[in-house]
Order: structure tokens, then sequence, then C-alpha cells
């Protein structure tokens, strides 16, 4: 099977003066459709580094990325931005919505920038409310919901585009033990609608709802463990 | 009494704190060992006798403090802390210190600058005891264009006797004099006056005396000199009075000196001033303007009573001498007004100009603080936390916002001072007084009380935004918790609001200033109707002790211009009484067939000179018909006239009026024919504004009066480079005959434009400056809401935004606040340039291209300071979206 991503000895570093420090080392992976993967380590170990590199967002690195087999280190910065567009949501531990703005038009902010009807937008937003059982809260400005609430809007922002890869950093770092569950249970759902899922988490429990655990240090890939959580999408 | 004696005790503690801590310090550890001692013996122990007195003694620093509370002035004390610390801040941030104070140096500078010009000119009284009590007394005539006309002497003599709201009215006429004696003649500027000119102005000599009512008798010569001229000529000596000085070839006996007077542009500017001694003739003739006459009013009388008993009088003598006043009324004004009144608009425009410049400086400088109290909200968040009220975090912004608004206050005294002698060069030349424009204590009071008020103005509601916030908000917020939520939503709506007002009002600053200028672009394309190139003139007057009569002033004109056209790179060579432009206009009456005919127009009212054959080659005014006046055109000979092309179409309604019958003036109650032979082309005799108005010119060989004229040389070449050829001309005519002035009709011109072109000059500085300022601020104010902006550019960009979505929605951002900005200030701009229109010419206050044309170059260049930001915030990495975590 083809895989959705593909890493191939990739490496980051930057210079501080006459050295170099390396923030990832030689990293090959491969990622298939409907993985749900998740990256652990401790901090430093450039575990966020790695995902936006995945996500499309840091270009300056060196070695070979496939996504869809199309090789990201070679596209444009335009090319890349239309492929991460329209495959990749992201999720973020601070939720990241944009404070003056209300649930909804947070929510349409990705369909903002891919040319949909503004009609279909709506129709989008609904169905996003509708399904994350949020409608009530739609008007609402971030800072009037709970951390919880907010984080749901952060995945029904992801996932509104029905993006084929969500990203996910420290999803549930700043939600107590219960919104975190509800959170994680979302996402396993998703998986298994067929998203590929990655996760960069210090939970171990977080990572028991993923199939396969990457352990970064230092910037290596030290080891890597399937469980028996999900099975990949057939 | 006993508020006096607390607040002297309160400064005496706030002076000698030192002196007063050690004392106090010794006086309760008195007590306490007093207390212990008192312990000791009454049987404790000396650790339970210590704490027991400590106890009674309520706590030894307590104490203290309840001590320093009513010792000293609490709130100065506070407000000189809080000078310190905002002296410390200032000095952290150079950046913002050195902006800040620069922006309002600018804005207060500008103000300063243009104040120093109104104090002078407009607040500061004129230099004669209770000045407001003096007004001045003119007429105006329906027949005469003119804003003010003098009086005949039997006029003022019938307003003296009927008036009695005066204490006194003195009269006064120009009256230039020759001075001989020493070297070649000089002319020298002069002034007779009534006796009671003097003392109803206030002023006294410095030695001698001024005129008495023995001094205004015919045959009288006595002269009372100006300070230079008495210092030029006997040094500062008092022995001068009772010598003589040749003035017109008279001796007149000194029998005063004036002390030293600001120029006014009055008649106290004089070099000399004699005896006002009317001719026979004038002391009856109604017709005439002979004098001019100021009056003081009695203590009490306001002007409009004064001018209601004016307006009785007025319609007395008009019923009286219907021939002599018809249409005529008398009007009283402030002397001071009278004199300056012209400089009041150009002025109050400048004055708004540079509102509008502080305006726009103290909303950069409000965006300036807005973002400090924003980057400072921890600092507040945790001073409130401590205890500090509201009252005390506004109390210090106001110490920091006016620290900086009177540092700005010193430089733009600086700048004021520094730019006062360029000012005072471009200013237009209408304003008076401009010499006498300094710096004094006057404009240090304004500039201090325009620096708090701009400290107000830009602090005022950022300070208030900036201690308006909830703490533990604002605590976790600037420790770095970026998904707190908080907003800054008002710091920002303000911050918005302030960059349309500075974009509305460097709109409403850039109309005018656009519209000043295109005036002036107008008034330099003007066609006058003849031709300035290579034109000279030099002015000659015929004072009655060279030139007997007309005769003889004729006789030495034709003589010069004899010579005159016979002298290498002369094209042409004329003399008129006036010329196009001239700065003097000559007025005179009419009558056709027709208007005589009819009892309802009688004589009509036009512009006249009386000119040499060659006049209009010289000038470059072109004939449209019949012929130039010629040497035979003199005395003897029947009147003939030339009339403009305006006066034979309204009052003949074609050119083809060559023989036709013209009078311009009676005899024995009957017009006194002439025959018109020539029309000439319409010219701007005036000013360029003003249309062509019917004129008639006759020949100076016919004239009666001769008092002087201009000669008119047309040359080849640079006309300044054949003066001394032409000056040898009129010397070796006669080589006493002073020439009064040289100039050429270009420079002339310059000189009539030199008004609109200053106004355009300084209303172009001001634009100027207030335009870059405001762009700065629309440049600050989208850096700033970029760099606040840079997380959710970041969430954006992570989302799926690409670059140029980015910056698209900056510089739409931009957009919108600059439209709106520009559209107030066009409608503001419709609604006030309208007070311009006096000062324009050849263009609507409401010029539609004008406001167009800067509305679009400001929404341009707008977009040109939005771009910058806007291109940095598509370099937002958007993995600061994921740093935050």
């Amino acid at each position: 099977m083809q895989p959705l991503i593909q890493l191939k000895n990739v490496e980051k570093s930057f210079q501080a003066g006459a050295q170099k420090f390396f923030v990832l080392r030689r990293i090959s992976l491969d990622i298939q459709p409907g993985e749900f993967v998740t990256i652990m380590g401790p901090s430093g170990a450039g575990k966020s580094t790695l995902l936006s590199i995945i996500g499309m967002l840091d270009s300056a690195w060196s070695g070979e990325y496939f996504f869809l087999d199309q090789p990201v280190h070679k596209l444009s910065t335009k090319q890349r931005n239309e492929l991460h567009k329209y495959n990749i949501g992201f999720v973020f531990q601070s939720y990241h919505l944009i404070d003056d703005l209300t649930v909804y038009e947070n929510l349409e902010i990705p369909l903002s920038y891919k040319n949909i009807p503004k009609k279909e937008r709506a129709s989008l937003v609904c169905d996003a409310l509708d399904r994350f059982n949020i409608v009530g809260k739609k008007d609402l400005f971030p800072n009037q919901l709970s951390g919880g609430q907010q984080q749901l809007v952060g995945v029904a922002r992801a996932v509104i585009q029905n993006p084929k890869l969500i990203l996910a950093d420290e999803p549930t770092g700043n939600l107590h033990s219960a919104q975190g569950e509800e959170i994680m249970d979302l996402f396993k759902k998703l998986n298994e609608a067929g998203t590929t899922i990655i996760q960069v988490t210090h939970s171990e429990k977080n990572a028991t709802y993923g199939n396969r655990i990457i352990q970064l240090g230092d910037g290596w890939v030290v080891s890597e463990k399937t469980t028996a959580a999900a099975e990949p999408a057939g | 009494m006993r508020t006096l004696q607390t607040w002297i005790a309160q400064l005496r503690g706030f002076f000698r704190k030192a002196q007063m801590d050690r004392e106090l310090d010794e006086e309760l550890a008195s007590h306490l060992e007093m207390h212990i001692a008192d312990n000791v013996r009454s049987g404790m122990t000396p650790e339970q006798a210590r704490r027991d007195a400590l106890i009674k003694l309520g706590g030894v620093e307590q104490t203290k403090e309840d001590y320093r509370d009513t010792r000293g002035i609490g709130w100065l004390e506070n407000i000189l802390h809080d000078s310190r610390f905002g002296l410390r801040m200032l000095r952290k941030s150079p950046g913002f210190t050195v902006v800040a104070v620069l922006t309002l140096a600018l804005g207060i500078g500008a103000n300063t600058a243009i104040f120093s010009v109104v104090n002078s000119v407009l607040i500061r009284s004129l230099p004669f005891p209770h000045a407001s009590e003096l007004i001045d007394i003119s007429a105006r005539s329906a027949s005469f264009d003119m804003p003010s006309l003098g009086f005949s002497v039997p006029d003022v003599a019938d307003i003296r006797a009927d008036s009695s709201s005066f204490t006194g009215i003195a009269t006064y006429r120009d009256a230039p004099r020759e001075l001989s004696g020493v070297g070649k003649p000089e002319r020298i500027t002069g002034t007779e006056v009534s006796e009671d000119f003097f003392p109803l102005l206030g002023i006294h000599p410095a030695y001698g005396r001024t005129f008495t009512q023995s001094d205004m008798q015919p045959g009288t010569h006595v002269a009372v000199l100006s300070h230079a001229l008495g210092q030029e000529r006997f040094g500062s000596d008092p022995s001068a009075i009772g010598k003589t000085i040749t003035l017109d070839a008279q001796p007149h006996t000194i029998i005063g000196v004036m002390p030293a007077q600001r120029p006014l542009g009055f008649a106290t500017d004089s070099q000399v001033w004699t005896a006002f001694i009317p001719t026979d003739e004038e002391r009856t003739a109604r017709e005439g303007s002979t004098c001019w006459a100021i009056a003081r009013l009695k203590p009490g009388v306001t002007l409009a009573q004064a001018q209601s008993e004016l307006d009785t009088i007025s319609a007395r003598l008009a019923s009286a001498y219907p021939e002599a006043h018809k249409g005529w009324s008398i009007y009283a004004s402030s002397l001071k007004h009278y004199l300056f009144g012209d400089a009041n608009t150009p002025l109050t425009i400048l004055f708004c100009a540079v509102g509008f410049v502080l305006l726009i400086a103290c909303a950069n400088v409000s965006n300036l603080f807005l973002s400090r109290g924003w980057a400072r909200r921890r600092e507040f968040a945790i001073r409130s936390a401590v205890g500090a009220t509201r009252g005390a975090l506004l109390r210090q912004l106001a110490v920091e916002c006016v620290l900086v608004a009177l540092a700005g206050g010193v430089c733009a005294f600086f700048i004021a001072t520094w730019t006062l002698g360029g000012l005072r060069s471009i200013l237009p030349p209408e304003i008076p007084r401009t010499q006498d424009i300094r710096i004094d204590s006057g404009v240090a009071w304004f500039t201090l009380a325009a620096s708090l008020f701009a400290a107000l103005l830009s602090g005022l509601a950022p300070a208030l935004l900036s201690t308006r916030q909830n703490l533990s908000v604002a605590i976790k917020e600037s420790i770095g918790a970026p998904g707190s939520n908080g907003s800054n939503g008002g710091h920002n709506v303000l911050r918005q609001l302030l960059v349309i007002g500075e974009v509305a009002l460097a709109a409403i600053l850039l109309i005018g200033a656009t519209l000043a200028m295109r005036s002036f672009d107008r008034l330099l394309k003007q066609n006058l109707g003849f031709q300035p190139n290579h034109v000279v003139t030099l002015q000659i007057e015929f004072p009655k002790f060279r030139f007997a009569n007309e005769q003889q002033a004729i006789a030495f004109v034709q003589q010069v211009l004899a010579g005159t056209r016979g002298v290498a790179g002369v094209a042409s060579a004329s003399a008129g009484l006036v010329f196009p432009m001239s700065d003097e206009i000559a007025e005179t009456t009419f009558e056709t067939e027709a208007t005589a005919t009819d009892a309802n127009l009688g004589e009509q009212p036009a512009l006249g000179n009386r000119v040499a054959p060659d006049f209009f080659r010289s000038m470059g005014i072109p004939l449209l018909a019949g012929r130039d006046f010629t040497d035979a055109d003199a005395k003897g000979n029947s009147p003939v006239f030339i009339v403009n092309e305006a006066l034979a179409r309204k009052y003949f309604g074609s050119l083809d009026i060559i023989g036709k019958r013209f009078s311009t003036r009676r005899e024995s109650g009957h017009p006194a024919w002439g025959e018109i032979v020539g029309v000439a082309g319409n010219v701007r005799e005036a000013t360029p504004h003003a249309e062509p108005k019917p004129q008639i010119y006759a020949p100076f060989y016919q004239t009666r009066i001769a008092t002087g004229v201009y000669l008119i040389v047309r040359t080849k070449s640079d006309p300044l480079t054949i003066v001394p050829a032409l000056q040898d001309c009129i010397w070796s005519v006669d080589k006493n005959q002073p020439i009064i002035a040289i100039k050429t009709v270009n420079a002339q011109i310059e000189e009539v434009n030199a008004t609109s072109g200053a106004q355009s000059i300084l209303l172009g500085i001001f634009g100027g400056l207030g335009f870059v300022l405001a762009l700065v601020g629309v440049y600050g104010v989208m850096s700033y809401l970029v760099s606040l902006q840079k997380r959710e550019i970041g969430i954006r960009m992570a989302l799926g935004a690409d670059r140029d979505q980015v910056l698209r929605s900056v510089i739409t951002h931009g957009l919108k606040l600059t439209l709106s900005g520009v559209m107030i200030g066009v409608i503001s701009g419709l609604a006030l340039t309208r007070f311009m229109s006096s000062i324009l010419f050849g263009i609507s206050a409401t010029d539609p291209l004008t406001f167009a044309g800067v509305a679009t170059v400001l929404t341009i260049i707008a977009l040109a300071a939005c771009y910058v930001p806007a291109r940095r915030a598509t370099r937002v990495d958007p993995m600061i979206a994921l740093r935050y975590e």
C-alpha cells in the first residue's frame, strides 16, 4: 500500500555561531493511511518540530518527504501550501482559537482559505456544529467557553475540511482528565472513520489510543512500537 | 489661619525630611526607654518591659508611618516619586521616548511658531496707553471701490462739533519729504499731523515737545523727528531741539524728538512729522480725501455707541452736501483692527493648520502610549494586586505623559526660536509687525499650555484604558500564556479610531494646502492683459517746492523721456500716474452722452490713469481700436481719452466708439466733453484676482495736477542692466531729483503675489508635516497590529492561509481605516475649506479635482505605508502557533 507519509533521512539543524545544533537526525518514517501514530519523548526531543515538518509549516530541513506520493521537498511554497490546505488539519494544545471571532467564525476560517462558496461554507460549519454538539455555542466567543469546549471547537475546526491527516500537538495538555478523555475518544472515532492521526503527547494513557508509538530522543528516533489499539485502515 | 499654619508645617516637613526623621527616631527611642524603665521599676524583666513598652507605643514603625503621613505634603511627594519613576521608565525605553518627544515637539513647535506671530500681530495691544479706546474713523463711498476713504477738512470739523463719544479726534496725512542739506537730497517718510495727534495717542517726545495750536498757523515750519532720524542726524543729543533741518527746501525748526517706536504700518512709523496746515481751498472743499482721522473713545463709550452717533452725523452730512457725499457713510473701527484686521484671515487659517498638525501628533503619541500601556499591563496588574488604586495608576501614567509632553514642549520652544527667522521671511507681507515677532513670556506660557494640552490629549484615553483591566487575566496573559483569551479590544478600537482621525485631519490639511498651492499656480499663470517681461519702472515725485505747477512736471517728463528713448537697449519709454499691479490705483468718474442725459445714471465710476505717449507699447497692452496718445495731445488741445474694452462694451456695447463724446469732469455743472481716440485691451490693474473693470486713460500732458509719475521703460534685454543709464537721464535734467523707487514690473508682480505665495508655502509645509505624521501613524499602527496579530496570523497560516491572503488581509484592514479617515476628511474639508474662499483665486474651495486628487494620493501612500507591515505579516512563521505550546 502507498504510504500517506514517507520521510527519508529528514534532518533539521540550526547554526549558532560556529556550531551546528541538530534538532532532528536522520528521521525515516512511513505512515500508512488510517494509522493513529503517537510521537513521544522528553522535552526538546524534536516532537513538535517533526510535527511541523509533517504539517508543512516548516520548510527549513533536509532530506526527502513524500506526502501522498508527492515530493514535498521539491515543491514550491505555494504548492506545499496547497497540499497542506486540502489535506491536513491541526489541533493545538492551547486550542489557538481566534479571540475576536465567534465559534461559528472560528470554524469557518479554514474554509475561507479554499474556494468554497459562502453558502456551502455555512452548510459545512452547521454540519460540524451539529456533529460536535456545539450548535448552542456558535455565537459565543472563545473566552466564554471552558477549556474542553474550546478544544472541541479546535478539533471541529481541524476536521471541518475533512482532511486526510490530523496533526495534534498535546491536544489534552491543558484539559482535565475527563475533558481529555472526551477529546481522545473523539480522535479515536475520527480515526476509525478513516482519518490518519499523528499526535504528540507526554501522556502514556493518550498513547494507548493509537496503534503505533514513535519515541524520539535528542532528535533521533529511539524506538518504534506497534500497539493493538487500532488497525490501519485497509 | 489654622489651614495656613498646617500648610506651612507640611511644607517645612517636606523640605526637612532627613532632619525630622532623625528627631522622630530620637524622640521615639526616648519614649521607649522611658516606658521600659517604668516597666522595669514595676518589676518586669527587661524583655517583658520592652515588649510591653512596644505594645503601648503601638509599634515603632507604625507610629513613624502615621507621623510621616501628617508631616509632609503627601500628594506632592507622590508626584515627585512618580516623576522619578517616570523618568526612569522613559530612560529605559529611549526609542519610545525620543519618538514621542520629537513628534510632540514638531506639533507643539509649529503651534508655538505660529502663536508667536498671532501674539505679536493680533494679541499684543498697540504700544499706546489705553490702546483699546483708540479708533480709526474712515469714510466709504458707493462711487469708489475702496475699503476706506479719508475726509475733507470741513467734514472732520463737523464730526468734531457734532460728536460726543470721543475725548478727541486727530487728523493726519502722508507727507513724504525731501531731506536736503547733507549729500544728495534724500526722500524720507513724513506725516502731517494735527496738534492733538500725539496727545491723543498718549505718546510723549523723548526731547522737546510735540505740536501746539500755535504751530498750526500758515507760514510756521516746525518738525518733530523720529528717534532714528534724530539719532542719525544729531546723535542722542537733546540739543537738536531748536536746530533746523531742510525739508522740501524749507528750513524747519526741530521742536521735538520722539522715542523709538515699534513699526506698526501707521503714521507713527514716519521719520518726520510736520504740522497739518490745510490750504485755504482744503479748509472749505467738501470733495476729496484730504486727511485721515483717529479718535479716542470717552471712558465707558462703546464702539457701537460711537458708530451709532457717526451714522447720524454721516446721514446729516450726506443730505446737506449731496453732490460731495452721494452714497457716503462713516465707519469706526478699533485702531488695532484697522491696522491689523487684514491679517486675521491668513493667521486664522495658519493657526487652524498647525492645530491640526498638533492633533495628528497627539494621535500618534496616543498610539505610542496605548502600545506602551498594553505592554506594561502586567506591571499595572501587579501594582493593583499589591494595593495601588486606579487613581494611583492613572496618576503615574499622567505624570509620564506630562514628562514626555514637557520635554516635547522644551524642544518645541527651541524649534520655534530657531525657525523664527525663516518664518518671518516667508510670512505673507500683509501680516504687519513681522519684525516685532519674538519669543516672549506669553509664547512660553502658550508652549507650556500647549504641552499640557498635548499631554492630556495624547495620554488620557490610553491611561484610562491601560488601567481598566482584569487583574488575573492581565497577569496570566503577560506571563505569556497564549490561550488565555484576553483581548486588547478596547486598545485596538481606540488605536484604529486614532488612525482614522489622523488620516481625516491630514486629508483636511492636504486639501487646504493643495487648494492654496493650486490657487497660487493659477495666480502665476493668470493673463494680466499686459507683457511684464523686460519692463522697469522708476518712481519720481513732483514736490511743490521743486515743481511750481504741472507744466514744469510735464516738461520734466518730456525731457526725461526724450533722453531715455535714446538710451541703447531701450525699446520704448513712457510714463503713467500708475501702472498695472503697481499697488496703487487711480479712480475717477466719467459721463457719456447716454449717462449724462439719464438722470438715474449720471457720473459713473471707473479706474483712471494719466499716461504719456507709448504707454501701451511700453506696458505691452494691446490697442484694439483707434490710436495711442501723441505729443500733440497736450494742454490747450481738446481732451482725448483711451478707454478699455470693459468700458467700451459695458457703456457702448461695442469697440467701434472712436470719436464718441466722453467726459471725466464737469465745468459749470456741465460735462467738459472730450473725444475717445482709442480702445485698449483690459488689464488686471490692482491684483490678479480682480476682474478687469472699466478704465479710462487720459494724456499725462493734459493733466491739471501732477504729484508724481512712474517712468515705464521697456528694454530689449535685462532691464536692470540699463538702470544706471536711466538714472543719468533723470539727473541730466535735474541733478537733485530723487528717484523714489526702481523696480521691474515682474518684481512688482511677485510682491503683489507674495501673500498667496507665502500662504501656499506655509500651508504646504504644515500640510506636508501633517501628512508625514499621519503616514507615520498609519505605518505605526499597522505595524503594531501586525505584531499583536502574529499569533493569529500564525494560526491562520497553520489552517491554510497563504501569504497572499495574509498580505491582502492586512492591506485591506489598512485600506478600511484609511478610506474611513479620507471620507471623514473629505466631508469635513467640504465644510471647512469654505473659510478659505477669500484667499483662493481661480479655484473653488470645494474643487472636486483637488478633493479627489488628495483622497487618491493619500489613500495610495497610506496603502504603501501599510505594505511594509503587511509584508512583515507574510513572513510570520506559522510555527509560531506551535511554539507557544
